[in-house]
């Protein structure tokens, strides 16, 4: 391979995940961000999803790892095996007047069957590649 | 996000139809920007690390330019020409980008940001439920043996 269009390419990718690092929040203002600081993002449009705690007629709390985003929103209800997407507005007081959610039923039976497709992809990768001294090499089968 | 299967099938589809001798360059591909995302679970297991860190390292991989870049970065891991390699592993990240740019969303489709880093705007079909995977499954799965049906079929009837 061409080594200087592979180091172009080594270079551009690393300042892209720069660009991203630096430039990311304040496009995609993560939970752990407006947490943080829920005064910067007062007004912006966000769409969380995960898990649910604490649930009332008037909303429930967001789970973010070890932390919670209280989300107002009216009667919602528990997710089967699955998880909720809230779409709303941030709030100054590091809330989310949650202005529509949805319930993503079932959904954590996409991790099993994730992981079936690594099979596949294993198996199908296998059958046409060995490796050779830290390289994948074509099988004569394959 | 469709699931592994649903990008493995169209990743094979796309193999198919281009009659590709290694289909697990696009195989590969297919899966290659979800792979390095799959890290922001580990928050499952430990709830102090914080998956925003993650999600801002490993976003351009799931974009146009940045998925062809890291196929290209990952080429010489393999001893086969390595403009095909290249190609074939863009063409499958390139399926991946389409398949999770169908996912419904209530704001930007934050899988489909396909002109980063010129612009952040995610652009969707909004065609799919996330929990809705297992139609796709069963959609793609249809559609790829009809393609070996029909390539059968017509390899018999060549020889014939």
């Amino acid at each position: 391979m061409n080594k200087k269009i592979w180091v172009m390419s080594v270079i551009l990718l690393l300042s892209l995940i720069l660009y991203s690092y630096y430039f990311h929040s304040i496009y995609f203002p993560g939970p752990k961000e407006f947490i943080n600081n829920p005064e910067k993002y007062v007004g912006t449009e966000v769409e969380y999803q995960g898990k649910i705690a604490g649930l009332t007629k008037d909303g429930y709390y967001f789970v973010y790892g070890s932390d919670k985003i209280w989300v107002s929103f009216s009667n919602p209800r528990e997710p089967v095996f699955g998880v909720v997407t809230v779409y709303g507005i941030a709030q100054a007081d590091g809330t989310i007047k949650g202005l529509s959610i949805r319930y993503n039923d079932y959904l954590w039976f996409i991790y099993p069957v994730s992981i079936i497709g690594a099979l596949i992809l294993l198996l199908i990768f296998l059958k046409e590649w060995k490796i050779k001294r830290w390289r994948f090499v074509p099988c004569r089968t394959g | 996000m469709p699931d592994w299967i649903s990008h493995i099938l169209f990743g094979l589809i796309l193999a198919e139809l281009l009659s590709v001798k290694k289909k697990s360059l696009i195989v590969l591909g297919a899966v290659l920007p979800d792979i390095f995302s799959k890290i922001t679970h580990l928050q499952t297991f430990f709830p102090n690390l914080s998956s925003d860190i993650i999600y801002r390292l490993v976003f351009p991989f799931h974009t146009v330019i940045g998925g062809i870049l890291l196929a290209i970065v990952i080429t010489p891991l393999f001893r086969y020409p390595w403009k095909k390699t290249a190609f074939l592993i863009s063409l499958g990240v390139l399926t991946h980008l389409l398949a999770d740019s169908t996912v419904k969303v209530f704001t930007s489709n934050y899988q489909g940001s396909f002109l980063f880093p010129f612009s952040w705007h995610g652009y969707g079909l909004n065609i799919v439920r996330t929990e809705n995977f297992f139609v796709v499954i069963i959609s793609f799965f249809i559609v790829w043996i009809l393609i070996k049906l029909v390539k059968t079929y017509t390899l018999h009837q060549n020889k014939a």
